[in-house]
């Protein structure tokens, strides 16, 4: 299959079929970065992590808080999702 | 006006696929790595990525990324085929 001419959400669900239930690193438009495992996705780039932590820009920077519950990404704010 | 589309603009993100590319964002932050794929809203999908946040004298390193990484079209601004150079 061409990546060219895949509609819009493949390239995202061929990549998210791999990479669910892993550890991701998602950060937002902000600059926040939400450090945790990826429990479901969808086409808009809706996120939800479980174990999730939050630092500033890098994970070298201080833990600014942890989540035990799951945390809900909206998928207008996020810039990015990548593997570790 | 009829266009003699030699080679759509896509078409050059295509040929890209599997090499180096450099990504800027409407922001002053950009992305290095090798392009996997994209789609029809220049969702990009990276590997080995280095992300910087670039000043007016240099570039600073803020993250690199071990696999793959999808990269939102939203504020994707250039995708420059080849990758940076002067890094």
């Amino acid at each position: 299959m061409s990546t060219a001419t895949a509609e819009p959400t493949s390239v995202s669900s061929q990549f998210l079929a791999n990479i669910i239930g892993k550890p991701v690193n998602v950060k937002l438009h902000s600059g926040m970065l939400y450090s945790g495992k990826l429990e479901s996705i969808d086409g808009f780039m809706n996120v939800t992590l479980s174990s999730t932590t939050e630092h500033y820009e890098n994970n070298d920077n201080g833990l600014l808080h942890k989540y035990t519950s799951d945390v809900f990404l909206r998928g207008t704010q996020v810039l990015y999702i990548s593997e570790v | 006006m009829s266009l003699p589309a030699d080679i759509l603009p896509l078409e050059v993100i295509d040929k890209t696929i599997d090499q180096p590319v450099w990504i800027i964002l409407q922001s002053n932050r950009e992305f290095t790595g090798k392009l996997v794929g994209f789609d029809d809203f220049v969702n990009v999908i990276i590997e080995d990525a280095k992300e910087w946040i670039v000043n007016e004298e240099h570039s600073e390193l803020v993250m690199e990324h071990n696999g793959r990484m999808l990269l939102s079209g939203n504020n994707i601004v250039m995708l420059v085929p080849g990758g940076k150079k002067d890094v």
